[in-house]
Parts: structure tokens; C-alpha cells; sequence
């Protein structure tokens, strides 16, 4: 083994940085420090030096050098180390370039047969900061209510390092104002600038639909609808379609500032529309997605079916309308069931229909034609399969020109959804069905008209007895129904449509369907919309006459408008009723829109698509609630559904009454409150609340007609205060008429009373008076002194919504 | 026109057909009221009429839709011929 040799030369100068080493020719090392004198040793190794005629191998490294940096790396000249011999080879590990930090750098002797070394620590420093450079002073837009504007990003670079990434405080902006940008290096120098920006809202537009779709020839012509932009920095708007609702998106149009609807032909089965908001400064928010469909027409007409309750084997006929790629499905399905009317006519074009008694769906009398009772109805189907359902037209020619037959009815539709399900059952051999697996039967919607409506508010309760495996009825939207038989909705979300013109259900028999679903209190959400001017006919587009020219006996001014005009502003208004009511109900799991919860005013997409300026007055019911009074307690009106006591003082009148004992215009089947009172009295009713805890709820509701009395000769518009008191004594008021405006009846010869909900968000009261504790209410008020008039109103159904 | 046409029935003729709405009609004999009915023609009514006995000669006879008073149309008193 060979002996390892330490030859350690000491030179002046050498730091503690600098090392030398001595490797034998094994390759190992060894090292001493320089500032540790070691005495030669009388080894072979010096014996050779000698002999060569130079000093012992030593070699003497540079002190440590330090450079400021050129860039990522820095070349540096180093001053190579001293030799004792300058025959000596010399050798170092030095890179071409240094990067920024400590690199030692290994110088190697050698005189052939052993060598030394040392090193020396060269290091790169960086003390400059990078070069930050601000975005300049700029606008940017906030596409979202519930999001910042991104702000554009500044940009830095490094000498040494190269780019640097930049920080922003904040880093997304919710107001104008001011960003300050930072850069560091990895050296930790940094640099800061501030730029200031101007924020803008450009939300999407809300309300974003089909409004409306319709089937011309081979098309699919969709109307578009969406409400004005809510920023006057938007500047444009901007139709995209896509495949898919996660894009990409391509442009299709730009559409008119001003405008709401917009018509477009759909070039593929299935379109994804949107609008995206402009601005000088970039674009906005955008939609969220709506998908279109293509619309295909089918139908069946199934003879000698026996159908529960009927007693006479009857037709099962429907008229059909789906989307064209039900390979997308399953779709939910909708009902529809039309009302009493004439099963036959002279000729198709004759709009004078008749009866004569049928069983089935065609028309019995020789002399006359069917009349298509069951396709006045493809203008909304067509809308609804544009949107994703298959929309069936039942006939119920074989149930009209009969006494009553609301439950016969309602089996009618029951039997064509166990139709539905076998034709959509792939189990039950239902080969020539183009609809097996295509149909959604737990999402199933019922609309009716009429008697059809009576039906179809029927059917879930039948259902509930006697149900079809697979089929749930989740909605109902019931159009100016009959209610032959106290009829409720267990189980499902109700609308009920009452015609402010409707001659032929004169009392709005419709209000009964809501006002007793919603005493059910099992979690469905019911809406009451009260269509002023629209009469009983006209949402059936082959019931070409208004009952007023058929059995008005006089026409009523108000209720008597050109028909043509009136025809597309009742079937234009349903379709976008429907299409909202079942996007929420049954498309998907959600809360009907503002509008159907009383809360806003109905969209103005509404009226341009009505072309009429609509007037619709709501009542809705859903969620979590708690009763103040609907006056249904034994001593109501004195005692409310929270065990407290009320108190009414200076009225004309005040009264606890149910339905037309109400008065004779009054034909809600509720419990309710009749309040008159007189100049100049200052009447206050006052609901003792005992303490509630309202601080988890959102807003006190109720429903409030204003009375056809003599109290109100001349009125316009009702009001009155309503006031919260704490335990501390702390009052808060706010005017009804801040929540909407209380009209006083409406236009029209004959008004009855229809009540609608009016919601006070509890925020209002609290603006009102900060102090006011939530938690320990005492008292609800009512105060009638604000219109400095004398008066009448009906009140009921007071709550506070969760 | 009012005629019998079976023991238990009344058949109503109006050339200008019978009006079908949302209500149904109601057959007013004095103060009794029937309500089954079927339109078995183009211009005929039928009404099934029992208590036939307890009918009374002279009484007013009219049909009604619904609870309406206004939609009353009003027929021949009846005679008795049956």
C-alpha cells in the first residue's frame, strides 16, 4: 500500500478560505488548514521535489473574490493561484460562468507524479432590484356581482435572474382604485409601483331564455330573450353559440343595445347560446348557457283504451313535440290537458265549435269535422321541446259535452302516463318506440286549461293513492282552471294562472287550487299570477273565440281588446311563464324567479314578447316559513298563530270572515282579515309577537287585497305602514308600497278581490331603526293613517320567511 | 223547444246550438235544478230528468251555466205532459 504523503505549504496571505490539499496517487485527499504549520516530513515525495530542482509541490489559491453579476451568469477573470514551480502543470475547475452565490473553484498542481490543491470561493452577489415596469393607468371590467375584476398583470426583469414574477395588492379589484405591484429577486431586492384603475360593471344580462321556439318547416327558429344590461358602461352585446355548454364559444351575432329578443335558426340538433356584455374596455360578464334543441313533431292515437273511471272505452290521443336528438334525453315530460269546448266543427276553419257527445276523440256528428282541441296548444309545446322536454297535447274530446267529468279527466292524463312509461320501458318490448329511455318519468309536469286545469291539479293526489312505478308528477301549472271539486296539490309545486278577463271561471276558481295547497305545508312551492286583461279562451289558439263575443252579453271595455293583438299576447306570455315555471320546477332543482316569488316585477323580455305592457299581480308560497296569523285561530282575530294577542283600535271595522262572507267579491277559500276604516280615525292593528326570535329570518310576507268598498270610491292604490317593535321598546316602519305598489282592483266592469303577496325584507326595517332587536320582537303594526284616506284592505297569510 | 223525449228526459232544440263552456249548464225547473246532461246533437241538450212527480206545472224553466244568474236562458213554462 502506498503511503500517503502530506506536503502542506504555508504562504503568506493564505485566508481561511483558501485550502490545500495533497492527493497520493490512489486518488485520496487529505487537507490541513493553511494557518496550521505542518513540518516537512523527510519523505520520498520531497526527495523527488528536490531532485527536479523546485521546491516542495505547493500551491497558494487566490483570496476569495466577489463580483457583482452580469446576468444568469457572470464570466469573472481570477488570478490564478502561486506555484513554488513553474514548471508545475496547473489545472481548475472553474465554470465558464458563475451564477449569482458562493462557488468555490478547485486549483489542481501537478509535477507529473503527485499534485496539490486549493481553492478559492468566488461569489456573485446581486444588489440591484429587478426592473418593474406598471401596467399604465387603465379601466377594467367586473363581469360578476359576486367577483373581482382581474387586473392586468405588470411585468419584471431581473439582471441575474431573469424574469421575476410580481405580486398585486389586492390582486383583483371589487372597486376602483389603486394596485400596488411588487417584484423580488432571489437575492431579496425588490422593487414597487403603483397603478390606479378605474373599475366598471359589465354583468351579464340577466334573464337569459327561450323565450319561444316554433317549428317552421324544417327549422327550428328560436326567439332569444334576455332584460336590458344594468351598466351603462355596456356598450354591446354579443350572441355566442358552442356544442357544449363549456365552449368553445364562437360568435354569432352582435345584437342591438336596445333590443330584448332576437331571433335565431338553429344550425345543429343541439345549441348552446349565451351573451357575453361588451365594453370600450373589454368584455363583461357573460350568460350563463342555455341550450336549444331542434325541434321533431309525432303523435299517437290509440283507440278503445279502458281508462279507470271512464265508462266507456275511450281514444288516447296526444299530439307530440320533442327535441330532435332524444338521443340527449332523458327528457322530462309535460302533460297538457285542454278544457270544455265543442268536439266538432262545420269545417277546420270554422272557429264555431259544438258538441255532440263522443267517446272518443273524433268528432260523432257526420255533418262535422274534429275540432283540434289538443293542437291549440303546439305554439307552448314547441317552446318547451326547445328547451328540453318532451311536450305531449292529450285530447279530451271524448271527457267534453259532459256533466262535470273532472275526475275522468284527471284518469285520462293518468292513463297516458302509464302509456308514456311503457313506450319509454325498454324491459317492456317497446320496439317501435323512438322514445324508450328517452323520457324522464320522475320529472314529470302537467299543464292544464279549464276543466283540463282541474285535472290536472287532480292527478298528483290521485297518483298519491294509486301510483304509476316510475312516474312522478313534480309540477303543475293549472291556466284558468275550474275547481268542480275542492281540488288541493299534495306533494308537487303548483301555479295557477287566473285570467284578470276570464268570463267563463268568472270567480277565478283558480285561487282555490292555491289558497288550499298552501295550508298542506309540505315543502312544495305554489304561485298564484293574476294576468290582468286576459280572458278564459285565447291561451288555446283553436278557441277562436273570446267568451266575451260568444256570452259576454254586453262587452266589458276592459276586457275587449282586438282580438289578434289579444290572441298573441296571451299564447306569447304563457309559453314564457312555462318556460320559467318548469325550468325551476322540473328542468332543474331551483327557486322559481323573483318575479313568481312576488319579490320583482315580472321581466320586461315579458312585454316585448307579449307586445303589451303585461300587468301580473303574484302570490307565492315556499320555503321555510313561520305563521304570524292567517286567522284561522279560534278567537282570530284577537289571538295569532303565535299564541299572541292582537289588538285593534279606531276602526270602522275589523274582522275575522271566510270567503264571500267576506263580501260578495271576496271568493278565496281562506281565513282572512277584513279591515275598514274611516277618516278621521287612526286605526292600528297590532299582532303581539311575544318575544319571537326572528334574527334567522329574511322577510315578513303577506297577502293583501285592496277591498271593492265604497271606503276606497276613487282609490288608485292602497298603503299602509307596518312596524316592528322590540322589547326594548325600539320601532321600526316601512311603508308596503316600498315593497310594490298595493293597486287598488283593477280594470274591468265586474273586479273581484284577488289577494297578492307582498315581501318586506327584514334589512328594511333594520335601515330603518339600527337599534331594532330581531330577536325580541314584540309587536307587528299595521297603521292605515299613510294614505290620509279612509279605506278598506283584506289581509292574510302573515309570515316570516326563513 | 221543449219536448219529452223518454220518460226521464228533457231534450232542448235551440237552432243556434247550445253554448259549451268551462261551466257546465244546469237545467232550472221551478226550484229544482238537474245537472246530468249530454249534447246529443248539434242543437240538442239532453238533461236526465227525475222526481218527476215532484214537478211542478207553471214553473219557470231555464238553463243555467254554473252559479251565473246572467247566463240564464230562459225556455217555456212547463206543462205537464207526462
Amino acid at each position: 500500500m502506498k503511503r500517503l504523503l502530506f506536503l502542506v505549504l504555508v504562504f503568506a496571505g493564505c485566508g481561511d478560505d483558501t485550502a490545500v490539499t495533497d492527493t497520493d496517487s490512489d486518488g485520496g485527499t487529505a487537507q490541513s488548514d493553511s494557518d496550521t504549520p505542518t513540518e516537512p516530513s523527510g519523505s520520498d515525495s520531497d526527495s523527488e521535489s528536490e531532485s527536479s530542482g523546485c521546491a516542495a509541490l505547493g500551491i497558494s489559491c487566490p483570496d476569495p473574490v466577489s463580483f457583482e453579476c452580469e446576468g444568469p451568469q457572470t464570466s469573472v477573470g481570477l488570478e490564478p493561484p502561486e506555484l513554488a514551480c513553474a514548471e508545475w502543470a496547473l489545472d481548475d475547475d472553474a465554470p465558464q460562468a458563475f451564477p449569482v452565490g458562493a462557488t468555490d473553484v478547485t486549483f489542481t498542481a501537478t509535477d507529473g507524479a503527485d499534485d496539490a490543491s486549493c481553492t478559492t470561493e468566488v461569489t456573485i452577489t446581486d444588489t440591484v432590484a429587478p426592473a418593474l415596469s406598471c401596467p399604465q393607468p387603465a379601466t377594467v371590467v367586473r363581469g360578476e356581482a359576486d367577483a373581482a375584476a382581474v387586473i392586468p398583470a405588470a411585468e419584471a426583469v431581473d439582471l441575474c435572474d431573469g424574469d421575476v414574477s410580481v405580486s398585486a395588492s389586492p390582486m383583483a379589484l371589487d372597486v376602483s382604485g389603486v394596485v400596488t405591484y411588487e417584484a423580488t429577486d432571489a437575492s431579496g431586492n425588490s422593487a414597487s409601483c403603483e397603478t390606479q384603475y378605474t373599475l366598471v360593471d359589465a354583468f351579464a344580462v340577466p334573464g337569459f331564455r327561450i323565450i319561444s321556439a316554433r317549428a317552421v318547416a324544417a327549422d327550428t327558429v328560436v326567439t332569444l330573450a334576455w332584460e336590458p344590461p344594468e351598466s351603462g358602461a355596456i356598450d354591446g352585446l354579443r350572441l355566442e353559440s358552442a356544442a357544449t355548454a363549456d365552449g368553445p364559444w364562437s360568435e354569432v351575432t352582435t345584437l342591438p343595445i336596445g333590443d330584448q329578443l332576437h331571433e335565431e335558426t338553429l344550425s345543429e340538433d343541439a345549441v348552446f347560446f349565451r351573451i357575453v356584455s361588451t365594453t370600450a374596455f373589454g368584455d363583461g360578464g357573460a350568460t350563463a348557457p342555455r341550450q336549444a334543441f331542434r325541434i321533431d313533431a309525432d303523435g299517437y292515437d290509440v283507440d278503445n283504451v279502458d281508462v279507470p273511471n271512464v265508462p266507456f272505452d275511450t281514444t288516447l290521443y296526444g299530439v307530440v313535440r320533442h327535441p330532435t336528438a332524444l338521443e340527449q334525453g332523458p327528457f322530462p315530460l309535460v302533460v297538457v290537458l285542454h278544457g270544455n269546448h265543442g268536439n266538432c266543427r262545420s269545417d277546420i276553419d270554422d272557429p264555431f265549435d259544438y258538441c255532440v257527445t263522443s267517446q272518443n276523440h273524433d268528432c260523432s256528428d257526420p255533418s262535422g269535422v274534429t275540432t283540434p282541441n289538443a293542437e291549440g296548444y303546439i305554439y307552448f309545446l314547441e317552446t318547451l321541446a326547445a328547451q328540453g322536454y318532451i311536450a305531449v297535447s292529450i285530447s279530451g274530446n271524448a271527457m267534453n259535452c259532459r256533466d262535470d267529468f273532472i275526475f275522468q279527466r284527471a284518469q285520462l292524463i293518468a292513463e297516458h302516463l302509464r302509456s308514456w312509461s311503457a313506450w319509454n320501458d325498454a324491459d317492456a318490448g317497446q320496439t317501435e318506440s323512438s322514445f324508450v329511455g328517452r323520457v324522464d318519468l320522475s320529472r314529470v309536469g302537467l299543464v292544464g286549461h279549464s276543466r283540463g286545469g282541474d285535472a290536472a291539479s287532480n292527478v298528483p293526489g290521485i297518483l298519491a293513492a294509486n301510483p304509476i312505478p316510475g312516474v312522478e308528477v313534480r309540477s303543475v301549472f293549472a291556466v284558468a282552471p275550474t275547481d268542480f271539486h275542492d281540488v288541493e296539490v299534495p306533494g308537487a309545486d303548483l301555479a295557477v294562472l287566473l285570467p284578470g278577463c276570464d268570463l267563463d271561471v268568472a270567480p277565478l276558481s283558480g285561487m282555490n287550487h292555491y289558497d288550499r295547497s298552501t295550508e298542506l305545508d309540505d315543502g312544495a312551492r305554489r304561485a298564484q299570477v293574476f294576468l290582468l286583461g286576459a280572458n278564459h279562451n285565447f291561451f288555446n289558439t283553436q278557441w277562436q273565440i273570446s267568451e266575451w263575443d260568444l256570452f259576454g252579453n254586453g262587452n266589458d271595455p276592459f276586457c275587449t281588446p282586438d282580438d289578434d293583438a289579444q290572441k298573441l299576447t296571451q299564447t306569447h306570455v304563457l309559453e314564457a311563464l312555462l318556460g320559467s315555471w318548469f325550468d325551476q320546477t322540473l328542468a332543474q332543482v331551483g327557486t322559481p324567479e323573483p318575479f313568481m316569488q312576488a319579490t320583482h316585477s315580472s321581466p320586461s323580455a315579458f312585454d316585448a314578447w307579449a307586445e303589451s305592457d303585461l300587468e301580473m299581480r303574484w302570490s307565492y308560497s315556499g320555503g321555510p316559513r313561520v305563521l304570524v296569523d292567517d286567522f284561522r285561530a279560534q278567537n282570530a282575530p284577537l289571538l295569532n298563530a303565535l299564541g299572541g294577542t292582537n289588538t285593534f283600535t279606531d276602526w270602522f271595522l275589523f274582522e275575522a270572515c271566510f270567503e264571500t262572507n267576506c263580501d260578495p267579491f271576496f271568493n278565496h277559500v281562506k281565513r282572512v282579515a277584513r279591515l275598514l276604516w274611516q277618516l278621521p280615525a287612526e286605526p292600528l292593528g297590532v299582532f303581539g309577537l311575544e318575544g319571537y326570535d326572528a334574527a334567522a329570518q329574511s322577510a315578513l310576507s303577506m297577502r293583501v287585497v285592496s277591498r271593492r268598498s265604497s271606503l276606497n270610491q276613487g282609490l288608485e292604490e292602497n298603503d299602509f305602514l307596518v312596524r316592528l317593535r322590540d322589547g326594548s321598546g325600539n320601532v321600526a316602519e316601512v311603508l308596503l308600497s316600498d315593497a310594490k305598489t298595493l293597486a287598488h282592483l283593477y280594470p274591468h266592469s265586474n273586479p273581484i278581490e284577488v289577494l297578492e303577496t307582498f315581501t318586506l325584507p327584514l334589512d328594511w326595517f333594520v335601515e330603518a331603526e339600527p337599534a331594532l332587536d330581531l330577536s325580541d320582537l314584540q309587536a307587528l303594526e299595521f297603521d292605515m293613517t299613510a294614505t290620509g284616506a279612509s279605506g278598506s284592505v283584506i289581509v292574510s297569510d302573515i309570515e316570516f320567511l326563513g | 223547444m221543449l219536448k219529452a223525449a223518454a220518460p226521464h228526459a228533457l231534450v232542448l232544440d235551440s237552432d243556434a246550438g247550445w253554448l259549451v263552456r268551462a261551466v257546465d249548464p244546469v237545467l232550472h225547473i221551478g226550484d229544482m235544478h238537474f245537472h246530468s246532461y249530454e249534447h246529443t246533437g248539434r242543437r240538442t241538450l239532453q238533461f236526465v230528468v227525475d222526481k218527476v212527480s215532484r214537478l211542478k206545472p207553471g214553473a219557470a224553466v231555464y238553463v243555467q251555466y254554473g252559479e251565473e244568474e246572467r247566463s240564464r236562458i230562459h225556455l217555456v213554462k212547463l206543462e205537464k205532459t207526462w
